[in-house]
């Protein structure tokens, strides 16, 4: 069994932990609670009949009150990005991310989610913006850690990603 | 209970004792007999003690200890019944009195029982004299929720002494190995700081280092806040583990709030943008559809009006249906004139104007005003007055601020009876240029007055005549007045007429 490490990045509340939860337990809550430092779970997925050992390090999201250390993205075969769909300015903070985390990983290949899907009519974050990061070359899935939408999917996506 | 303490004593207490869990405090003459007493009693004794107790009757460990032969006598970890252990320090003070400190110690008596319980098992299993338990370099930080590994190579590390209660908890199978393990298999988090140590051991003289904080889950779920220290002692190198989920309560609590904040504000942001672009939807609305009305209303007003000028028609009609065509045209004169306003004031309300500032003499701004209401004064017996400090000029938009001069004029002529007067004044002065109308007309209460232009809309009363208005003439005023950068207030009491004063 093969191990690899995938970093959760993004600003804070934008449902980080709320997709590890609900990849991993398939389980979700209402309720925010804010994370303090890192925490690490961990999935097996079989992908093309080779077993691979997931470690998901959710860590604390960036904004005044906590910084991330590149020192937690070191070693990851691949990073997720998580902006919130109903704040606009999330995008900010995970693209400042992101360029940490491609230098820092050495250019692992990395998937934006735009969470929150299930408020589809309190979006703030428009196609526009999406096709603007799509035209870089990044790629972008809208997920729902509520309804589990397209979160199974984007985990084996990036899985797929990492051992190409 | 300090507050009832020598102060000599509180500092003994500060300075030499830990703070110690539930003290109490003793204070006995040199024979033992029991002065005085503070702090919880009932937590050690089943009876209050009483002035002049023997000491050593009621604590049986104080038997022959008094007079104090030393300054201070300590007895650690006494049993004081079956489930109750105590310290016990004494002090010889220098009025020749004595001070017993009693504190409780079980829980720490306790962990330290069970620890010497498996310490003596193991000797009495192996034979072996040397116990690892106990082989910590740094005592037995256990109790501080603290787990102490030896640093072997690079990744592998072997857990020095008694073992805290959460690691047992959390990864009960470290426990059980006594060789070298890979710390970083039970602890991934571990894998990163392993790393950042292997720089920072290059590169820095330093002692100590830390790791960042991570999060452990047990069983059933419940979270373990982490933190590891990197500390070199002898040229050894020791890792220790601490639990912190006490110690990070506040933060967490802190940072928590902080954010839903920092979202609430975010929320309320975006309920004020949408609000906003409702108000703007609505101003436009009112603005498109008052413009379009503007002329089938003048049509009818126009074809009234022909009617009306008609001498023929007018001749053939009764009295009634002349005065129904009367009505008409005033009726329709006052939907024409609510319509403008309404018209003008969702322009102002979306910003769609721009002002053209021009220089204009007082003078020549006060005659437009009494020319435009002129036949007005005249029908309700009403002297209008005008007077000037100096004759301006004055810059502003003439159109707009004629509408201002107009909508005020227009209130104050309707809330003054017949026979009543109009003055406009412009005062140059110290505290700047204003521009006030006053009126002797009914007034309203001054607390009326002070909130006027806080609304953009105000209800509308009839005047003295029967006079109805829009509502909307102050809402225009307003937003006219701040175009221009000017402000604007009244003042007012009931029966002694009105002020509009325009600060300029």
């Amino acid at each position: 069994m093969i191990k690899k490490k995938i970093s959760m990045l993004g600003s804070f509340a934008v449902g980080k932990t709320s997709l590890v939860q609900q990849f991993v337990r398939s389980i979700f809550s209402e309720k925010y609670h804010t994370t303090i430092g890192v925490k690490i779970d961990q999935k097996i997925v079989h992908i093309n009949h080779i077993e691979i050992n997931l470690m998901l390090w959710d860590i604390h999201g960036e904004d005044d009150y906590q910084k991330v250390k590149p020192a937690y993205v070191m070693g990851s075969s691949g990073y997720f990005i998580v902006m919130d769909g109903t704040r606009r300015n999330t995008i900010e903070k995970g693209l400042e991310l992101q360029k940490m985390a491609e230098k820092v990983s050495g250019g692992a290949p990395f998937i934006i989610l735009i969470n929150k899907a299930d408020l589809a009519d309190e979006w703030e974050i428009t196609g526009e913006d999406i096709k603007t990061m799509e035209d870089s070359g990044m790629k972008v899935i809208k997920t729902s850690a509520k309804t589990g939408e397209q979160v199974e999917e984007a985990f084996y996506m990036l899985t797929q990603m990492m051992i190409k | 209970m300090f507050e009832s303490l020598p102060r000599h004593i509180i500092n003994y207490l500060l300075e030499k004792l830990p703070p110690y869990a539930r003290l109490l405090v003793l204070h006995s003459d040199m024979a033992g007999n029991l002065l005085a007493w503070h702090g919880p009693w009932e937590f050690y004794f089943d009876i209050p003690p009483q002035r002049g107790d023997k000491l050593s009757q009621i604590i049986p460990f104080l038997e022959g200890v008094f007079p104090l032969p030393e300054k201070t006598i300590e007895m650690p970890k006494l049993q004081l019944n079956e489930n109750k252990w105590v310290d016990i320090n004494i002090l010889k003070d220098t009025d020749e009195s004595q001070w017993i400190f009693i504190s409780d110690c079980t829980k720490e008596t306790l962990e330290l029982e069970s620890l010497l319980q498996r310490v003596n098992e193991k000797q009495l299993k192996t034979e072996s004299k040397h116990n690892e338990l106990l082989n910590n370099p740094f005592g037995q930080v256990q109790l501080f929720q603290v787990a102490t590994f030896e640093k072997y190579s690079k990744t592998l590390y072997r857990l020095c002494g008694e073992p805290p209660a959460w690691l047992n908890v959390l990864k009960p199978e470290i426990i059980k190995r006594f060789t070298a393990i890979q710390l970083s298999e039970y602890f991934p988090f571990l894998e990163i700081f392993d790393a950042e140590l292997a720089e920072l051991l290059k590169t820095n003289n330093r002692s100590f280092y830390n790791s960042g904080i991570w999060i452990e889950s047990d069983a059933e779920g419940k979270e373990y806040f982490l933190r590891a220290f990197m500390t070199l002692i002898d040229n050894k190198k020791y890792l220790l583990i601490r639990m912190l989920n006490e110690d990070l309560l506040g933060e967490q609590d802190t940072i928590q709030k902080a954010r839903e904040q920092q979202l609430a504000y975010e929320h309320m942001a975006k309920a004020k943008k949408k609000l906003q672009e409702l108000l703007d939807y609505k101003d436009k609305f009112v603005s498109i559809i008052t413009h379009d009305l503007r002329s089938p209303i003048a049509s009818v007003l126009g074809a009234t009006e022909m009617l009306i000028n008609d001498k023929e028609l007018i001749d053939q009609i009764d009295e009634f249906n002349k005065e129904i065509l009367i009505a008409m045209r005033e009726e329709m004169n006052r939907m024409l004139d609510y319509n403008d306003k309404l018209y003008h004031w969702s322009n102002l309300e979306l910003g769609n104007f721009e002002l053209e500032p021009e220089t204009i003499a007082i003078s020549e701004l006060l005659a437009i005003v009494e020319k435009t209401f002129q036949n007005k004064f005249i029908e309700k017996g009403i002297q209008f007055l005008s007077s000037y400090d100096e004759n301006g000029p004055l810059k502003v938009d003439i159109t707009l601020f004629l509408q201002v001069l107009n909508n005020l004029v227009g209130n104050a002529l309707k809330f003054t009876p017949e026979g009543g007067n109009i003055q406009i004044s412009y005062q140059q002065n110290e505290s700047g240029r204003h521009l006030v109308i006053s009126d002797s007309g009914t007034g309203m209460p001054e607390e009326k007055a002070a909130h006027l232009f806080d609304r953009s809309s105000q209800e509308s009363s009839l005047g003295t005549k029967g006079e109805k208005g829009s509502g909307l003439g102050l809402g225009i005023v307003k937003r006219i007045i701040d175009a221009h950068h000017f402000s604007i207030h009244a003042t007012s009491k009931p029966g002694k007429g009105t002020q509009m004063i325009i600060d300029m």
